[in-house]
């Protein structure tokens, strides 16, 4: 019989550790880096410069493009310790907190909206958890412990509708790094290490879970786990023979069913409409059992997905795809973020803050001299990740300055309570334009994101998408000059080089070099007849740029 | 004889005949001596129940038979295909071929037939959506009953001979009054039992069975509910209860353990106790007993997917024609050798309603 | 055959996107630049393929080898076809009338029962691993061939649900060769210019991001900023054809004789995509997998490709079309012979059919001869890879010569192992 993976990983961690630990006062960052360069093949690239940094980290940790006057403010600032504290001051910025709750939510739920939490209450709870010192162990416990009670309640809505196949499945991938759903008829038809005793030991934390109706009192649905007394059974559709299994996380212990006398299995009798609460409850014990530090998949899961977050990549890649046949690109590293994370008690801003004062996160996207290309696993050059639909949305508001005319929007009366037609903004019988941010928000989340229960990791660009761009009449509409955006500032300009040094800081985040500023003149030069079309085009043009698409 | 108190609790399987193709219809002869059955093979099997299993089969099918009724009174079976056949048979005359045939009862599969209790007539009804009602004596055309806008999957016949039912794919229950005319009555509501997803190819479900209760005041049409897709076809297997005299659904019942297929069929036992069994891919499935006043079964007994239910006269024992792996279902060949690929079977269950008597053996 | 060395097409190099921004919004493609004769002689050449995917595995027993006396038969007759001694299901009338014009593969016998696997599997030929992600056929053909008509995009396809550009299918070969997708045949809805943009705006504008994006590239090597600059390009081409999508000539006639139901609508939508000069069309249709059901679901399903495929195979018959393209007609595998206890069947790669016809394929061929039983091939049977070198050598494409290059090695574009299937071209 093989050895559990977990154990033979635990035994590569202990060797690793003499190895690899964190020497005495050197911080993870540092670790990073030299594990990193360790590991490279080739050249490293240089330092971003303060620009491509600033704009990077802002994006990557409050989602959005840094104004034109934090730019200059930042390049001009002289202190030699700006880069670590502009990393503080953003993480303690409670855009930050919202920024998080969506990416969070989006990796967790995948934009699916099921079950009976809102969405609006949902993102609120994470915002609420991600200030302060937030620690990841809790929030995912909480997600499946779902007590529905109080202020966890909306933690619940992770658990979906309850359906306890896709529940399984969906702790799997995200938590564990498992990609199971091949793994509940059969043994994993390609990956030796996924076998279907897995899936289902998975699954008997799970099957007792389902939605109540609605409690007499207050009128909410929760939670609630029926009876455990058998485990649960299965068989191959390729090999005979029923097997059985308790509650069993991957290498882990297997929970045994207790059992109870005859009318002493209940702890709380039915009432209220709720039914009887059972002494043993596995779902809530694998809230526990899941999140323990001793849980090696779900610590490796978790820091690959946050190393993933802000690298672009994961250190095992694809994100679900964690057995020994695909290993991490930098083992020692993977080990390291591991023991450090729970060294650290899950503290998620922590680990944010030791990453992104690396060097490798701060690492420029150009490429070294003379190298042509970089294997991404290298991080020897800093990766091209796509802006989220959300960051995307954001930074064309606000590089185009119809940001505050939109936020406007949200809360004016006046906006009006029907709700918007957005299929026909699709097919062309809606001629209206969105208005608030919301039905905005909605309109950029159909055509950029991807599809609801598909991951989004991988930058997707579609024709449709760069259509969308092209012709879409609302975003023709913010490069008309009004409410104070930028096409209506650049108007009033006369000089070229303000109006381009005004354009490039907007919307790029970036003073123009000079071929930037003679094109912007020249250009302004052979327009002279259609000057404000002319500025929509310079701005149209940077928006719809690879620099502006990517954050690099 | 003495008949035991019925106790759907201590239900058990007091017999078993196997078969080495699938059967989907199994039913006992109105005396209770003999049961028909009928499927894959397109044969009609005979087995006798007492006096040693003595087993004929009738030979005319070309393609697999896919319902039959026995007459209550004359030793007459009629049995239907895929090919929109009808035959007539006398039972107990194997060595005969059939008494009479419609040949072109239906342009496609004949998926129900019924007979009125007093022997007269033979309703059919399947694919071409119009529900055909037939001499017994000589099957003859005696009325074309048409409104149906799908397929036909069952077909009842109320306990007082007065009317008729028919069930369609898209979840439609039409009634009908028989004779007189055979007019339409009115229409009830099953369409839960119907699912057409937006990204659908096919409608899938449709009401598959019916049972009306001995006392002719409740109908239950059998399905499942909120099916997935049309490829695996998965759904909640469901049972709605109708007051008969209002028309009006008065509940719906489901399955304790886990099924995915439709309710094949229903019996009522009594006025108030239902049996009903669903079908469920590679595992087992349930045979179910519901008091109707609950929406969850008293009693359930895994048992692998079965297709029909049949009352013996008697009232104590169920016979469901039952899947059987032959042991090589699944995807592809893989280890098994050409040889040993061989089609599933069956095994018709008689199921015992009352306790096992202490000292029988085996069972 | 092709020279392996004419894969460095005008097309991929000399051709920089520039120039292809200088026809934009006109109407010509690239002959307008090319001589006459040159012109002629390209457009005398090209090939096209349509792929039609069942995914899931459409049934053989209910559709290309009914056998209604095996013991694994299902319900259904079988028909007689317009090729003496061969016979089709009875869900398949259409198809059955016009079986002298095309072919039909009885014996694929295949490795892979999965779906997830096995989808792209089939699709990408079943190469030996090489370590890299292959390319699907229609991405595949986009690289060795080209596009037919240099201003529209060589491999378009058509789904149920949602449009985009799906840049997967491409696999090594990188985002330029993935798949523009129509959902549900729709023309992209952005596809028109807005009137406040004139042509001449649109040219000043784009010139604008185009010099950009030249700045930001260098220095850079990543598939992203390809891939992005590729999706502009392509939008602009397709905005330039839009014509293409224009359905309102069609005869309504058209319509009944495919059918309403989508996958009738869109293979009707593919002949048009064909006659505008699409290299690689592929339509797909969802939900075959029918583990549950399969009777009464084949009864309903079958008859949805059998009518269509029929109509597309005559129309490009009269079109005088059928000689130069290919059409294909498969799903990842079949279906089992033994039937579960859903009155289902489930996967079966040991022996399974699909059909072909068109450009080099030869006319009512039937070939493969399987047990008595249908469940089992009696002979070699043929492997996909067989297909895919079947399929290249009619396109005129030499499946053992021909190479991809990629970061230096040189990669076979079929399986090594496998060969063309003599029986089946012509």
């Amino acid at each position: 019989m093989q050895r559990p993976l977990a154990i033979a990983i635990m035994a590569f961690c202990c060797s690793a550790l003499t190895a690899v630990s964190v020497s005495a006062g050197e911080p993870l960052s540092g670790a990073i880096d030299r594990l990193i360069a360790d590991g490279a093949d080739g050249p490293l690239a240089a330092r971003s410069d303060d620009a491509e940094f600033l704009r990077r980290v802002t994006l990557d940790f409050v989602g959005h493009i840094p104004t034109a006057d934090s730019v200059r403010a930042f390049l001009g600032d002289s202190s030699a310790n700006k880069r670590s504290m502009l990393i503080d001051k953003l993480l303690a910025a409670d855009t930050f907190a919202e920024q998080w709750a969506n990416r969070l939510s989006v990796m967790m739920l995948e934009r699916q909206d099921l079950g009976k939490v809102p969405d609006e209450d949902w993102l609120k709870y994470l915002h609420q958890s991600l200030q302060g010192a937030p620690r990841w162990n809790e929030m995912v416990r909480a997600m499946i412990a779902g007590s529905g009670k109080g202020e966890e309640r909306p933690a619940m809505k992770f658990l979906g509708a309850g359906d306890q196949h896709r529940l399984t499945e969906d702790i799997g991938r995200l938590l564990l790094g498992m990609d199971l759903e091949c793994a509940r008829c059969h043994d994993h038809p390609s990956v030796d290490d996924w076998k279907q005793a897995h899936y289902w030991g998975l699954f008997a934390y799970v099957n007792q879970t389902k939605l109540s109706e609605p409690h007499a009192v207050d009128k909410q649905v929760y939670f609630v786990e029926s009876l455990a007394t058998e485990k649960v059974e299965f068989e191959s559709v390729f090999v005979n023979g029923k097997e059985f299994t308790g509650p069993k996380l991957p290498d882990g212990e297997e929970v045994p069913i207790p059992k109870f006398e005859k009318g002493q299995e209940f702890e709380r009798p039915a009432a209220d409409g709720m039914p009887a609460v059972p002494k043993f409850r596995p779902r809530e014990r694998l809230a526990d059992d899941l999140t323990s530090k001793s849980n090696a998949y779900f610590v490796r899961n978790s820091v690959n997905r946050i190393w993933f977050l802000l690298m672009g990549r994961g250190l095992s890649h694809p994100l679900d795809q964690m057995h020994r046949e695909n290993p991490p690109s930098h083992p020692a590293l993977m080990d390291l973020l591991a023991e450090e994370f729970v060294a650290h008690e899950f503290d998620l801003k922590w680990l944010l803050r030791e990453i992104a004062s690396s060097e490798s996160y701060q690492r420029s996207s150009r490429l070294p001299d003379g190298v042509k290309s970089v294997e991404p696993s290298s991080y020897r050059s800093a990766l091209h990740r796509a802006l989220t639909p959300e960051q995307l949305l954001h930074a064309i508001l606000r590089a185009s300055g119809n940001l505050a005319q939109v936020e406007a929007v949200k809360g004016n009366p006046a906006a009006g309570t029907q709700k918007f037609d957005q299929r026909g903004y699709f097919t062309g019988t809606n001629k209206d334009l969105p208005q608030s941010l919301d039905e905005i928000r909605a309109i950029f989340v159909q055509t950029f994101a991807q599809p609801a229960g598909v991951a989004e990791v991988d930058f997707s660009p579609g024709l449709n998408k760069s259509l969308f761009l092209m012709n879409d009449r609302l975003i023709l509409h913010w490069l008309e000059p009004h409410g104070g955006n930028l096409v209506s500032q650049l108007g009033k300009e006369n000089a070229a080089e303000a109006i381009a040094e005004n354009l490039y800081l907007s919307v790029l985040s970036r003073f123009p070099d000079e071929a930037e500023q003679l094109e912007v003149a020249g250009y302004l030069q052979a327009n002279t007849a259609r000057r404000d079309a002319a500025l929509g085009d310079l701005v149209w043009a940077l928006l719809c740029s690879t620099e502006f698409r990517l954050n690099h | 004889m003495n008949t035991p108190a019925l106790d759907l609790k201590q239900a058990w399987v007091s017999r078993e005949l196997a078969h080495d193709r699938q059967l989907y219809r199994a039913q006992f002869s109105p005396d209770g001596r003999s049961i028909a059955a009928v499927g894959q093979d397109k044969l009609v099997h005979i087995w006798q129940l007492e006096g040693g299993e003595n087993k004929t089969t009738l030979d005319a099918h070309r393609a697999w038979v896919s319902s039959m009724a026995f007459h209550p009174d004359d030793d007459l079976l009629f049995t239907a295909d895929y090919h929109g056949i009808i035959h007539c048979w006398n039972y107990r005359d194997p060595d005969k071929g059939p008494r009479w045939t419609i040949p072109d009862a239906d342009r496609g599969n004949v998926r129900a037939l019924a007979v009125t209790p007093d022997g007269h007539h033979l309703i059919s009804a399947g694919d071409d959506r119009v529900v055909k009602v037939w001499s017994t004596k000589e099957g003859k055309t005696v009325a074309h009953l048409k409104g149906h806008a799908e397929c036909v999957f069952s077909l009842a016949i109320s306990p007082d001979g007065k009317h008729l039912v028919s069930g369609d794919l898209l979840g439609i229950i039409r009634q009908w009054s028989i004779g007189d005319g055979w007019k339409p009555v009115r229409e009830l509501d099953a369409t839960l039992l119907h699912t057409r997803g937006e990204d659908f190819l096919a409608d899938v479900g449709g009401v598959r069975s019916f049972a009306f209760s001995d006392d002719g005041k409740l109908l239950a049409a059998g399905g499942m509910k909120e099916a997935q897709s049309n490829a695996f076809c998965p759904g909640k297997p469901t049972v709605l209860i109708y007051d008969w005299a209002s028309g009006e659904k008065t509940s719906e019942l489901g399955i304790n353990g886990k099924s995915d297929g439709p309710f094949n069929a229903l019996r009522f036992l009594g006025d108030k106790f239902l049996a009903g069994h669903t079908e469920q891919l590679h595992t087992p499935s349930e045979l179910a007993f519901w008091d109707i006043d609950q929406p969850e079964p008293l009693h359930s007994l895994k048992n692998h997917s079965a297709y029909d239910l049949s009352l013996h006269p008697d009232g104590r024992q169920l016979l469901a024609p039952c899947y059987v792996s032959g042991g090589s279902t699944g995807n592809g060949v893989r280890d098994r050798k050409r040889e040993d690929y061989t089609p599933n079977g069956s095994a018709l269950r008689i199921f015992s309603l009352f306790a096992k008597p202490e000292n029988k053996a085996g069972g | 055959m092709m020279d392996p060395n004419q894969y460095c097409q005008p097309h991929e190099h000399a051709m920089s996107r520039r120039k292809m921004l200088g026809v934009i919004g006109g109407t010509a493609g690239f002959g307008s630049l090319l001589q006459p004769a040159v012109a002629e002689a390209i457009a005398k050449k090209e090939k096209q393929v349509c792929l039609i995917w069942l995914d899931g595995g459409m049934s053989q027993y209910e559709s290309w080898h009914p056998l209604p006396d095996s013991q694994f038969a299902g319900p259904f007759r079988s028909i007689k076809t317009s090729v003496p001694g061969i016979h089709f299901s009875e869900l398949m009338p259409h198809t059955a009338k016009i079986a002298h014009k095309i072919s039909v593969i009885r014996t694929m016998a295949t490795q892979d029962p999965n779906h997830s696997t096995g989808v792209p599997r089939m699709q990408r030929g079943d190469p030996l691993n090489r370590g890299v992600d292959y390319p699907y056929l229609g991405s595949a053909i986009a690289k060795l061939l080209g596009p037919a008509d240099p201003a529209l995009p060589p491999y378009i396809w058509i789904k149920p649900g949602n449009g985009g550009f799906i840049h997967h299918e491409a696999g090594f070969l990188g985002a330029k060769y993935g798949a523009l997708a129509l959902g549900d045949g729709r023309a992209p809805i952005h596809i028109h210019r807005p009137a406040s943009i004139s042509a001449d705006a649109d040219a000043a504008r784009q010139a604008l991001r185009e010099k950009a994006n030249e700045r930001f590239t260098a220095y850079r090597g990543a598939a992203e900023i390809d891939a992005y600059e590729t999706s502009y390009d392509m939008a602009q081409q397709l905005m330039a054809r839009k014509d293409i999508f224009d359905d309102s000539g069609l005869a309504p006639r058209d319509r009944e004789r495919y059918g309403q139901h989508p996958l009738g609508r869109h293979i009707l939508r593919a002949r048009g995509l064909l006659e505008a000069g699409v290299r690689f069309v592929k339509v797909s249709s969802h939900h075959w997998d029918t583990h549950g059901d399969n009777f009464n679901m084949s009864q309903r399903l079958v008859p949805q490709i059998d009518q269509p495929f029929a109509a597309l195979v005559d129309d490009l018959d009269e079109r005088g079309m059928l000689d130069d393209v290919l059409v294909i007609v498969m799903s990842e595998f079949g279906r089992s012979p033994v039937i579960n206890s859903r009155l289902g069947r489930d996967h079966w790669p040991d022996c399974w059919s699909l059909a072909l016809a068109g450009c080099g394929i030869k006319r009512g061929a039937v070939i493969g001869n399987t047990t008595a039983d249908g469940a089992f091939v009696d002979d070699e049977g043929y492997d996909i890879g067989d297909l895919f070198h079947t399929i290249f050598t009619v396109l005129g494409i030499n499946p053992r010569r021909a190479k991809y290059r990629h970061k230096g090695q040189k990669l076979a574009i079929a399986n090594d192992e496998c060969r063309a299937i003599k029986e089946l071209m012509l």
